[in-house]
């Protein structure tokens, strides 16, 4: 859409079940009869199914962790190596100077001893892929976001309890109200349509 | 009321203008205390409190002179040693040579000062009784001369009083005493054989004809001359030169370990303690000049037979120890002279009763008389005259070469316990209006049948000169404040009559008055200094100072080089007249002491006690029993079992009615029947250190039987004492630690223990390359069988590298910090403790080449020099101990609080200011004296207008090498393979400690040799 | 339960106890496992606060002294460099290792018994690593220093740490150690702040609870990345529990001193970490099971569970030890032989038979099922084998150093009050943590209970249509 026009309010359609199956029912009626990405389930434990009924993609945390576990692990050995078992002169001045490593005499030992870099290598590898798969959930989950229209609804908070939630949005007024029988026929319980963006 | 700023220098020289009027200031800041008798508060904490208290008390005392110590030159002219400007060059040490006096005779030394403060004390190698090398007496001194605690203050009564005044005082008395020539006037001073004395004595005759000079210690040499008396009839100085000798029996006698030459001793015994002349060896004993070399008949090494008590460090050495009471050696003594005297047998048969079929003296005579000119027997002084004679007749009898006999040197060859019994006679008799007391505490140090303190009472005027106020100034009605050595003008002469002259190093920190300063007055010369005063003495001194055109250039040159030129001591070859001994001896009955025989000892640490405040000393572990801070009363195993008395247990010990308290140790190798205590100890006086640390063996002595000879009972209490150790255990474990060989095994190079721990070791790492541009590969070679145990080698260390002392509770939780330690490992002889050998192994850092150390510091604190040199970077590490945890020889020393936290004022000055002060939380260890390494290294770089050349070896000289006075430790770089320690290592019985860890030490060990009579095997 | 199980009904005393017990619901569930949360802790609860606190209190004492004057207030001397500084460390982190282990292993592994005592065993984890993490930084002589200087942080000095060290090592394998259990602890806590922000009735609650759920909203899509972050975080957090043990033991396996130098370490470390971290899950879950009134999620099933885990590694333990004798023993060197028969027969004797005792023979009580179910008898058994780890660590250090190669410098440890007050304050940090950890985070991951119980009840229905 053009910035010229003002953006239309989003509608957040929500209905909630007591059980899991028929939530999971819903969701597939839904699909047959045409909301994709619009789509979302709400509940208090991962739902087994929910991804394959909203045919979600693939997650990428698992991709994300491989990159910082790669980035990590090398650091760290780089780091050892370099402090340890190099020695570039060229490397001089005030701060320059302090990044400098070098050789020294450690008990005869071989200056690159590579085994025993094998340890720190292994902790960064693992700190980092940690970070990498707290933080890549978070940021695609689109979290923190302390508020969220859902939150509108007093009864969502139930979703965190014991109900089954779905949600499905749309921009179009005429639909809402389809959605809203459509939830209902499907046996969705306390009904209720939040606005995105109507007032500003 | 004034307020006191002990800052101020000037306040100390005022002292009598602020006691004039009624208020002294109240304990503003403890300071009446530090003036006051009533000092040492919670000095008597020392034993058991935190070292830290005392440092604070030495800091408190202290702070009064930090501020003026710090550079105050002698005003007088002195001269350096080297030739080097006289003005101080910052950073430049500069070396002067002085002498200090033991029990009357000299020992040269040579004082290192920087900027003004002496720090270093070394023996003088152009002296021969020291010859380069010192003990721990002499390394002590440098502790000595800032010790907080000496007396500041001329006092009267206890009151602060001066000098100015104390001197008044005198003249009013010299007018006084004119009438009766100062017949009622009495000097009593301890021996001295110093020229300067002498003179000083004639110059107070003159004023005084009659005024009598008396001389007192308590471990007086008066034996030796009684015994030539009685041998050749005349008081005669013994000597010996154990460079000649092959066979030495030494009838407790410690002569490696005490006497006037002590040094000189250890060096020739130590040339001949090795199978052969080893090329090293030479360059090793410092000064040992080749002119001793000389052919000698037959076997090098030589063997010696030891008959004593207690473990000494000489019975340490002995191929043959018999453990028997002090009592016993005049029969022992007798049998020998039965054996091997002429027609003596008949004089001696009750004496020699007891060890007439004795193996032991049957082979030990056979060797003496076979080795004839060069066996020798020697006596020790706590023995009686007789014992002396004996011995001395048997030497006469063998052609001894290794004794000779010339002219007492001492002023006054009598100065035992006698001296005190007539003046307590006259003092009695009122013939006494003025004891001028300069031998040191004779209160403290009488033995206790004579009631010398209550004699003090009776004379009107007493005047005390000494270092400290102690148990004799409380009696004394003046205090005079003694200069220490280091601070005085004066001379000695050493043992074989070289004089050496003694110029102070820096004006008296606490304004101590010097010796000739106090004579001085007496002699009516009250306003000159002791420099006119000693210069006066030598101006009369003639043929060498002409020769050297006039006075003043001979003085310099004498100044510089410490010593006036040597006059070859004169030798008597006196006549034996074995009819005088056999009339003595014949009527002596050897009754046995029935029960326990007590044996007093000589302190190896505080001597007699005067060096008691010394608390280098009092740290320093004994070499036998490894105890420190005390003394402990030693019984055999066998004895401790008998009586089920434990070590550390306390016991009531009483000598005829007088008791005092005594924590035991169990000393393998002791007599029977006997318990061994050293003097020295349990001092009430007001040095704080030495205050009530052990117990006080004086209280026990008397006149009758001053070292040993009286019964002794000892009753449980109970209570028993953590005492100090610093080694707990005295087993070897089977461990090839410190190896022994027999002479026999060297000889036909059969050494399987030293092969074992010898030769390559595999490693799957590359060799580390010698980046040394130089090639220099530092490395150390310590020949076990030199070393005596004396602990020479401890002090010197402690003094170059500001090693700090912890306290006995310290020492308890195994926290010292000597970087040096000297293991003492006692061997079982067929599974019994009875008759252990002592095994000794200097251990300070090997020097690993792949250190264990090094590896595990996390933060690279500690990591190796090009040169092979284990590097501690004290200001990067922090503490983890890794390093020491994995150090397999444990050399590696904690600073686990803030050892110097309190150290301040004069102690700051004692500082060498080439090594770091460690602060808390940093690891530390030796570091081959690397700051004489480098100061080599500048020296030489500097050569050759700034070319430079490469050090050659013995340039660098370790503090623990140079004052080793047997040579035992040798020090260079191993890329040099004609340096003396390459030779070391190449030698048969060159072995490396712990040689299975592939640690590869740089400093190696060679493996100790015994030379056993194989008739006694 | 297979169908054929339905048929022939296995004996009761056979038959599998239930992870959930009684019929619960989701909300049974949530209110049950939040009631703690939401209660007034109670007088007990002030109590036990009052007395952790006081010893927390101690702790601090101690520590600021012990900056003040230097570690010389500690017993440890020469040749004992390192004493009860170093074994409480290690002591802590080993019992820190049960926490990761259940969450992350028996997480791998889809141990369903797992879910209920995860949250739990990860708090006690985090809080032993705090107080592990306490002595090395203290240790050291000049802790100000060590701060910093033992991480690569370009300095003046120009130099480096040195990472031939073990003790680097630790640095970082520590410090991972508690970051990932962090993250790991605190991914699995988001659904349930979630769930404590939404179930809770006052504002300030729920603007707290809802500012630490980071806008939890339990959306598929948030779920479906939250298990993969959950599941890749128990992949890491595996071989990471292995190897951090493992670099504790290589302090003392790479350093030459005998009854350190031994290759055994690393396994039998880990075996023992695991060993006495169970053993402190047990001994800390007994009573809050009973206090909180979780037994129905905390079943006996779960107990059961756990003291055979405390069996098999007391055997694997064991065996450590059996392989380090006799590797000594075969070795013939006499300096690692003299170390056994110091360890059995020296002045530390005790310490040696003593810790026998308590991990080698006392856990063998759980052969029977019967001391299993004996609640006092497991607390007992559980308590004993911590003393029994702390007792090992202090054979390997303080017996070990007292009497290395050179009998010359052989010596005696004996600790002082603040050794003493140090480890007690440490347990003191420890209770208070864990007291507040109960009050206001639910102890049992809530939404993987509902998750565990709605599975059981797909399990069931199946079972039932199978008919």
């Amino acid at each position: 859409m053009s910035a010229s026009k003002p953006k239309p309010p989003t509608h957040w359609i929500l209905g909630s079940f007591k059980r899991a199956d028929k939530c999971l029912a819903a969701i597939r009626a839904l699909r047959v009869s045409g909301e994709k990405e619009n789509l979302d389930i709400y509940s208090a434990y991962p739902l087994h199914g929910a991804e394959a009924a909203l045919g979600l993609k693939r997650s990428k945390v698992p991709l994300i962790v491989l990159c910082c576990a790669i980035f990590g692990a090398f650091n760290g050995y780089t780091v050892q190596t370099w402090a340890n078992a190099t020695s570039v002169s060229s490397l001089s001045g005030e701060w320059l100077g302090s990044l400098r490593g070098y050789i020294l005499d450690v008990g005869g030992r071989t200056a690159h001893a590579w085994p025993l870099n094998i340890p720190i290598t292994f902790e960064l590898g693992v700190l980092i892929s940690a970070f990498g798969a707290v933080l890549g959930m978070l940021i695609i989950n689109g979290l923190p976001r302390l508020h969220h229209p859902v939150f509108e609804v007093e009864a969502f908070r139930s979703a965190q309890i014991d109900r089954y939630w779905i949600s499905v949005t749309t921009k179009d007024d005429l639909k809402r109200e389809q959605l809203r029988e459509q939830l209902a026929q499907l046996g969705a319980e306390d009904i209720s349509t939040v606005e995105e963006g109507a007032d500003e | 009321m004034p307020q006191i700023d002990p800052t101020k220098p000037r306040f100390w020289r005022s002292v009598e203008d602020f006691t004039s009027g009624a208020d002294r200031p109240k304990a503003a800041h403890g300071y009446p205390e530090l003036v006051g008798r009533e000092f040492p508060v919670g000095a008597t904490e020392i034993d058991g409190a935190t070292r830290r208290d005392f440092l604070k008390l030495v800091g408190l005392t202290a702070a009064g002179t930090m501020a003026a110590g710090c550079m105050r030159n002698p005003p007088e002219r002195i001269l350096p040693y080297v030739r080097q400007p006289a003005d101080i060059r910052p950073g430049i040490p500069l070396h002067y040579a002085t002498s200090t006096s033991l029990g009357g005779y000299g020992i040269g030394l040579l004082v290192t000062s920087r900027e003004g403060r002496p720090i270093k004390v070394e023996g003088n190698p152009d002296h021969p009784a020291s010859f380069g090398a010192s003990g721990t007496f002499e390394q002590a001194l440098a502790y000595g001369v800032y010790d907080p605690q000496r007396g500041k203050h001329v006092k009267r009564k206890g009151e602060l009083s001066g000098w100015k005044s104390f001197k008044a005082d005198v003249i009013s008395r010299l007018e006084a005493a004119k009438a009766d020539n100062g017949k009622k006037i009495l000097f009593l001073d301890g021996p001295t054989a110093s020229p300067f004395d002498g003179w000083l004595r004639k110059q107070v005759g003159k004023t005084l004809p009659e005024a009598k000079f008396v001389t007192f210690t308590s471990v007086d040499r008066d034996a030796v001359f009684d015994g030539t008396e009685l041998a050749f009839g005349q008081r005669l100085e013994t000597r010996f030169d154990f460079d000649k000798a092959r066979v030495v029996l030494a009838l407790d006698d410690d002569f490696l370990e005490s006497g006037p030459d002590r040094l000189v001793h250890a060096r020739d015994f130590a040339r001949h303690r090795v199978p052969a002349p080893d090329g090293a060896e030479g360059a090793a004993s410092l000064g040992g000049d080749d002119a001793k070399t000389r052919p000698s008949a037959g076997e090098w090494m030589n063997r010696l037979y030891v008959a004593e008590c207690a473990y000494s460090v000489t019975g340490g050495q002995a191929d043959h120890r018999l453990r028997v009471r002090g009592s016993d050696i005049i029969c022992l003594a007798a049998a020998l002279y039965a054996r091997l005297v002429p027609d003596g047998a008949a004089d001696v048969a009750a004496l020699a009763a007891p060890y007439k079929d004795s193996k032991w003296v049957a082979a030990v005579a056979k060797d003496l008389s076979s080795r004839g000119a060069q066996a020798v027997v020697t006596v020790g002084t706590r023995q009686p005259a007789e014992v002396h004679a004996l011995a001395a007749a048997i030497n006469a009898t063998l052609k001894s070469e290794v004794v000779e006999y010339g002219r007492p040197l001492l002023l006054d060859t009598k100065s035992g316990s006698s001296t005190l019994k007539d003046i307590v006679a006259q003092a009695n008799a009122g013939q006494i209006d003025t004891l001028v007391i300069t031998a040191w505490n004779p209160v403290y140090a009488a033995p206790s049948d004579i009631a010398f303190a209550d004699a003090l009472t009776k004379i009107p005027n007493v005047v005390y000169y000494g270092q400290f106020e102690d148990e004799t100034s409380v009696h004394a009605h003046w205090f005079i404040p003694a200069a220490h050595d280091l601070e005085s003008w004066g001379d000695s002469t050493s043992i074989d009559g070289t004089v050496a002259i003694q110029q102070p190093l820096i004006a008296p920190l606490f304004d101590g008055v010097q010796r000739g300063e106090l004579f001085g007055a007496f002699a009516g010369m009250p306003d000159s200094t002791a420099h006119e005063l000693l210069r006066e003495a030598h101006s009369q001194t003639s043929a060498d100072m002409t020769a050297n055109g006039g006075f003043e250039p001979w003085w310099e040159r004498v100044l510089q080089k410490g010593v006036l030129s040597p006059t070859p001591p004169d030798t008597i070859t006196p006549t034996l007249q074995t009819a005088k001994i056999g009339e003595r001896l014949r009527p002596f009955k050897f009754e046995r002491i029935e029960g326990i025989e007590i044996n007093y000892v000589v302190d190896n640490k505080v001597h007699d006690g005067r060096y008691g405040d010394n608390a280098w000393l009092q740290e320093l572990p004994e070499p036998l029993t490894k105890v420190v801070w005390g003394n402990v009363g030693m019984i055999s195993p066998a004895m401790a079992e008998k009586n089920g008395l434990a070590a550390e247990e306390i016991v009531k010990l009483t000598v005829d009615g007088r008791t005092i308290e005594v924590p035991l140790f169990v000393l393998p190798g002791h007599a029977e029947d006997s318990i061994s205590l050293a003097i020295g100890y349990g001092r009430t006086g007001g040095e704080a250190i030495a205050r009530g640390v052990g117990s006080n063996a004086n209280a026990l002595r008397t006149t009758s039987a001053p070292w040993f000879g009286s019964r002794a009972t000892l009753a449980k209490t109970g209570k028993s004492d953590r005492l100090g150790i610093t080694q707990e255990h005295w087993a070897m474990e089977g461990r090839p630690i410190a190896l022994t060989a027999e002479l026999a095994d060297v000889k036909r190079k059969h050494l399987p223990m030293v092969e074992e721990q010898n030769g390559p070791q595999p490693s799957m790492m590359d060799e580390w390359p010698n980046t040394s541009p130089e090639g220099y590969r530092w490395a150390m070679a310590i020949d076990m069988a030199k070393c005596t145990g004396c602990n020479a080698c401890i002090l010197a260390c402690e003094s170059e590298n500001n090693i700090l002392i912890v306290g006995k509770d310290q020492v308890r939780r195994g926290r010292e910090m000597h970087w040096l330690r000297v293991d003492r490992y006692f061997e079982e002889v067929d599974g019994s403790l009875a008759d252990a050998k002592v095994v000794v192994q200097p251990m300070a850092c090997v020097q690993c080449e792949k250190a264990p150390c090094e590896y595990v510091c996390p933060v690279n604190a500690t990591v190796h020099s090009d040169e092979g040199l284990n590097d501690m970077v004290y200001n990067r590490c922090v503490g983890t101990r890794y390093c020491a945890n994995n150090c397999p020889y444990k050399v590696r020393r904690f600073n686990y609080l803030n050892w110097h936290n309190s150290l301040q004022g004069t102690y700051e000055m004692k500082m060498n200011p080439d090594v770091t002060v460690r602060a808390r939380g940093v690891m530390e260890k030796c570091t081959y004296c690397v700051q004489r390494i480098e100061q080599a290294r500048i020296a030489t770089r500097t050569e050759n207008h700034g070319v430079g050349r490469v050090i050659r070896d013995g340039e660098v000289v370790t503090a623990c090498q140079q004052s080793c006075a047997s040579g035992a430790i040798s020090f260079g770089s191993l890329h040099d393979p004609k340096s003396e320690v390459s030779k070391k290592h190449a030698d048969e019985r060159a072995y490396a400690v712990l040689w299975e860890l592939n640690t590869r030490p740089r400093t190696r060990h060679l493996a100790k040799v015994r030379n056993p009579n194989p008739e006694l095997a | 339960m297979s169908a054929a199980a339905a048929h022939t009904p296995v004996p009761e005393h056979l038959r599998e106890a239930p992870l959930i017990e009684g019929p619960q619901s989701d909300r049974t569930l949530t209110d049950s496992i939040l009631h703690p949360v939401w209660r007034d802790p109670g007088r007990g609860w002030w109590m036990a606060l009052a007395v952790t606190s006081t010893f927390l209190g101690i702790l601090v004492l101690c520590i600021a002294y012990l900056l003040l004057t230097g570690v010389g207030v500690w017993g440890n001397n020469s040749p004992v460099f390192w004493a009860f500084d170093i074994i409480n460390f290690v002591w802590w982190v080993g019992i820190g290792h049960a926490g990761t282990l259940i969450s992350a292993i028996l997480l791998l592994f889809q141990q369903g018994w797992r879910t209920s005592i995860n949250r739990f065993a990860e708090a006690m984890t985090l809080f032993a690593v705090i107080c592990a993490a306490i002595y090395p930084g203290l240790h050291t002589g000049r802790p100000w220093f060590a701060a910093y200087w033992l991480v690569p942080i370009p300095n003046t000095m120009d130099i480096w740490p040195n990472f031939k060290s073990p003790l680097v090592w630790d640095v970082f394998a520590i410090s991972t150690y508690f970051t990932v259990s962090l993250l790991f602890w605190y991914v699995g806590l988001i659904p349930d702040l979630a769930t404590l922000r939404d179930a809770s009735v006052s504002r300030t609650r729920r603007l707290v609870y809802g500012f630490f759920s980071l806008g939890w909203r339990g959306s598929a899509r948030h779920w479906y990345n939250w298990k993969w972050a959950y599941l890749l975080l128990a992949g890491i957090s595996t071989p990471l529990v292995l190897s951090v043990h493992t670099i504790v033991s290589f302090d003392f396996a790479t350093s030459i001193i005998p009854g350190w130098h031994t290759t055994i370490f690393p396994p039998y470390f880990v075996a023992g970490a695991v060993f006495s971290g169970f053993a402190m899950v047990l001994s800390l879950l007994i009573p809050a099971r009973h206090f909180m009134g979780l037994k129905h999620v905390l079943t006996m099933r779960h107990i059961d569970n756990m003291c055979k885990i405390i069996l098999v590694t007391g055997w694997m333990v064991t065996f450590g030890y059996i392989c380090e004798y006799f590797a000594d023993w075969y070795s013939g060197s006499i300096y690692e032989v003299g170390q056994i028969l110091v360890r059995m027969l020296g002045p530390y004797a005790w310490s040696f038979w003593l810790l026998v005792f308590c991990n080698c023979i006392v856990a063998n009580l759980f052969w029977f099922r019967s001391m299993r179910r004996n609640l006092w008898v497991v607390w007992i058994v559980a308590a004993l084998v911590n003393v029994g780890m702390w007792l090992e660590r202090f054979v390997i250090i303080v017996v070990s150093l007292h009497r290395d190669f050179m009998p010359a410098s052989w010596g005696m440890y004996y600790p002082t009050i603040i050794d003493i007050g140090m480890i007690t304050g440490t347990m003191g940090l420890f209770g208070t943590a864990f007291l507040v950890f109960l009050k206001f985070v639910p102890a049992v991951a809530l939404a993987e209970v509902k998750e565990l119980r709605y599975e059981t009840e797909l399990q069931l229905q199946h079972a039932e249509e199978a008919h």
